[in-house]
């Protein structure tokens, strides 16, 4: 088919296709949250296509009227803007669609069909088929399998596109990972999957992209020459929030270790893509995650630390341990805290260790990115007068205040040639305030395009999971922490500023 | 004094002025960021113009924080010259960071050719210079060369033409030869509706009916907005003009198509909206096709009905996005090359102007 003339252009955004999706789970808290409001924030903004239809699954019995109100109460409380405008709700609530079924049930997907069919018909969604599993990731076989049985999936589908969208965690450790990823692949062609991790929706995350190879002064510094050691740190000062069943099952270094840390560090340390096309770009971070030196047996030991809150206070509040949490159980060893001294053996970064860390119950919510440059090779100003000054620091803040910090040595006003360290702070909301959208309109509205720059390939989720997997098994095997190590409100263990102080100079950044 | 306030100065302390106001400003009272991502010269005939436009950068202010440069061109009291006023401004929007923009207002006389001598010291370096012009800018004179010749993007509001047709084809004739790139907000306006137009043609039912459109209506009330709107369908699918008239308050073209023919009517509308409808009929294999939008109160109706199929009638939000800013400028600011599209669009609706 020609393009379409009338969308070329500055101002006209490009329209996804018409699109029929269907989300499993479709009374969860995830199309609660973020699914059906995303939907909404787009068609208000006449981003969704024109033959657009939906269809929410899951156990609950609801008629399509009482799925309709739910998700209208859903929008009314968690729509980014508000108040929600009443006629646009309504015009779209009219092609929300609810079937209920359960996901082992053949019959469920014979449903769905029909009714996706029905929508071709009446509603021009021209044989596009969109499969989000906004499902508990033990439902996620018997759901995949559903799909191919009842010839849904994108293998074969030949009246438009058939696409599956899935949520992390994808997989439980390696072996399910790649148990997981052989049935899709049964199902669906790798180019019709898109496993979503809201992190890289993030606009702040795209910025890094953006930071890195916009800019050309910094390219020719990014590297062990130069590059003393970088930090991630993803901390939040909440708690497991009612996810304790989750969080027994999974803990830090499955919820955000494997996945968004992993992908900050890919994104920070990749070679620069020859264009921005989804596999240029998925090719350099996958070559990243491969270089990941695997840490195994001992080395675990020294190169990771894993820590898990005790009570403490936050926000001037006393908050709980987490083994005193609901649905937590009093001796569990799960980690909350994990931090690492990890390695990219390639030309780039050869010798310059990244540091990584994440948990729960820290001191505040913030996500960065420190590159640490090394000292100037000589000081000529006599110790005392450069007391206070520390090497040059490039600070990407992802998360809340959305910015650069860049640490530059400069002289003290007066008589003295002293100089000391100070932060210049860019703060990326002063030049481009602006409502955001959010991550998940932004990777609802990919998937509807079919470009999955920001979504993680295959092979970034094995190289991920290759390089937890070990650690995950040194600590299985090993004997039972001593937790809690770190109380709620701080920086979590000591035994983390132990790691990173091993060489000299080199400490933690407070966000 | 409070960092709100404008401070008269001398034109050539207003950087040391705005240098003491940010020093004074901020939360903490300390310094103070300024991260300003353009210069916007806005050229308006009296005080009171310059009034509303600053009150339309305040509104923009934080999404587009620039160096922002009011000419009044109207004598200063009692005397010949420049009189100007400068500003640091503060904001801290809903949950963002503070941001800080600086308005510097000059009310001169001062003849044309010296104009760009009081502008140029005024504006941030290496940032691109927006000049919104107020009204129908005189595309004859000197002032408009030598404002235009600092010019990287010369905003215009068609809507706000003294003379909105005659201005139009006026502006046409300039946008061919103006270095600058020319863009027009009632242009920028127009975008729902077009993205609401374009829409339908997404999938591959309608697509073909498009290269057989035979009837279209627009109901317009900013005169300029109908022609445009015309001009850009008649651009988009390579419609050539036979020829058009006027009939009572309607314009009405005929277009050769690729297909066929199709005729134009440009409706004189009264309402809220720069237009009320548009309506696209066309030919398919099937039968006669449509689509309409039209703008009740808060919202946009697209209604498409095709033959064997449901009429599909979809509701969507009116407003343009949270970054268009009041009339559309915030827009603008954000686009820094040629429109091609526009002025395809702006030929074609030129030529659809009587005499």
């Amino acid at each position: 088919m020609t393009e379409n003339p009338l969308a070329a252009g500055e101002r006209v955004r490009a329209a996804p296709p018409p699109t029929a999706m269907v989300v499993f789970g479709g009374s969860g808290d995830l199309a609660h949250r973020k699914i059906v409001p995303a939907l909404y924030n787009l068609e208000l903004h006449r981003l969704l296509p024109q033959n657009f239809a939906f269809v929410g699954s899951s156990r609950s019995e609801y008629s399509d009227e009482e799925y309709r109100a739910d998700m209208r109460k859903a929008v009314e409380e968690f729509s980014r803007t508000q108040p929600i405008q009443h006629q646009v709700w309504e015009s779209f609530a009219g092609r929300l669609h609810y079937i209920p079924g359960s996901s082992s049930d053949p019959g469920t997907y014979g449903r769905i069909g029909d009714l996706l069919d029905r929508f071709d018909r009446e509603h021009g969604t021209d044989g596009n088929r969109l499969f989000y599993l906004s499902l508990i990731p033990k439902l996620f076989p018997d759901t995949i399998r559903g799909i191919g049985k009842a010839g849904l999936g994108g293998r074969g589908w030949d009246r438009g596109f058939s696409r599956v969208v899935v949520e992390k965690p994808f997989g439980h450790d390696l072996a399910s990972a790649r148990e997981l990823q052989e049935l899709v692949t049964t199902v669906y062609p790798e180019r019709d999957v898109f496993r979503i991790d809201h992190y890289l929706g993030k606009e702040s995350v795209q910025n890094i992209i953006a930071f890195r190879f916009a800019n050309g002064i910094f390219e020719p510094v990014w590297n062990h020459r130069y590059v003393d050691h970088v930090q991630v740190t993803v901390s939040e000062s909440l708690g497991i929030e009612h996810r304790g069943n989750f969080y027994e099952t999974a803990g830090a270094i499955r919820d955000i270790f494997q996945n968004h840390e992993l992908q900050v560090l890919a994104l920070i340390a990749m070679e620069p893509p020859a264009s921005f096309e989804p596999e240029d770009v998925r090719n350099e971070k996958a070559k990243v995650l491969k270089a990941l030196r695997r840490l195994e047996g001992e080395a675990v030991d020294a190169h990771v630390v894993r820590g898990q809150y005790g009570p403490g206070w936050i926000d001037g509040k006393e908050v709980p341990g987490y083994r005193e949490e609901p649905d937590v159980h009093p001796d569990s060893v799960v980690e909350t805290y994990v931090a690492a001294e990890l390695r990219v053996d390639n030309w780039r970064w050869a010798g310059t260790p990244f540091y990584v860390r994440t948990g729960k119950r820290l001191p505040k919510r913030a996500t960065e990115v420190v590159v640490q440059f090394k000292s100037a090779p000589h000081l000529p100003f006599g110790e005392a007068a450069q007391d206070g000054l520390e090497p040059n620091a490039l600070v990407l803040r992802i998360q809340p205040d959305e910015g650069i910090t860049m640490r530059i040595g400069a002289k003290v006003p007066g008589p003295s040639m002293d100089v000391r360290s100070v932060n210049m702070d860019f703060s990326y909301g002063t030049s481009f305030s602006d409502d955001l959208p959010d991550a998940y309109e932004r990777l609802l509205l990919d998937v509807m395009l079919g470009d999955p720059t920001l979504f993680p390939r295959w092979d970034e989720v094995e190289q991920a999971w290759q390089a937890v997997q070990p650690i995950m098994d040194r600590w299985a095997a090993g004997p039972a922490p001593e937790f809690p190590n770190y109380e709620a409100g701080s920086w979590g263990p000591k035994a983390a500023d132990e790691l990173i102080a091993r060489t000299t100079g080199r400490r933690w950044r407070r966000p | 004094m409070t960092a709100e306030t404008f401070e008269e100065v001398a034109p050539g302390d207003i950087e040391l002025a705005l240098e003491r106001q940010r020093s004074l400003g901020g939360d903490g009272g300390g310094a103070v960021v300024r991260a300003s991502v353009a210069n916007l010269v806005v050229v308006t005939p009296n005080r009171p113009a310059g009034q509303r436009a600053l009150a339309a950068v305040e509104e923009l202010g934080a999404r587009a924080p620039s160096r922002c440069v009011v000419l009044i061109a109207e004598p200063p009291e009692g005397r010949q010259g420049v009189r100007s006023w400068a500003r640091v401004v503060n904001r801290r929007p809903d949950q963002g960071p503070e941001v800080v923009w600086e308005e510097v207002v000059v009310q001169t006389n001062v003849h044309p050719s010296h104009l760009t001598a009081v502008v140029l010291p005024l504006l941030l370096p290496d940032l691109p210079v927006f000049t919104w012009w107020q009204g129908t800018p005189p595309f004859d004179q000197e002032v408009f060369a030598e404002l235009t010749s600092v010019t990287d993007r010369l905003i215009v509001d068609s809507a706000a033409f003294t003379d909105p047709l005659a201005d139009l084809r006026r502006l046409h004739a300039t946008v061919g030869v103006l270095e600058p790139a020319v863009t027009d907000c009632a242009w920028g306006r127009l975008t729902p509706w077009r993205e609401l137009l374009a829409a339908p043609f997404g999938g591959p039912q309608l697509r073909p009916a498009l290269d057989r459109a035979r009837w279209l209506r627009v109901d317009s009330v900013e005169p300029t907005a109908g022609l445009e709107l015309v001009g850009w369908l008649a651009s988009r699918l390579g419609w050539e003009l036979d020829g058009a008239h006027q009939e009572g308050d309607e314009l009405v073209a005929g277009y050769r198509t690729p297909a066929g023919t199709c005729q134009a009517r440009v409706v004189a509308a009264i309402g809220s909206s720069n237009l009320t409808r548009v309506h696209l009929e066309m030919e398919t294999d099937e039968g006669p096709a449509s689509v309409r939008v039209e703008a009740p109160p808060g919202h946009l109706v697209a209604t498409v009905e095709a033959p064997g199929q449901p009429t599909g009638r979809r509701k969507v939000g009116r407003s343009p996005d949270p970054s268009t800013g009041p009339a559309g400028l915030g827009q603008e600011l954000q686009i820094f090359g040629r429109d091609r599209v526009f002025e395809d669009a702006l030929a074609q609706a030129a030529a659809l102007v009587p005499g």
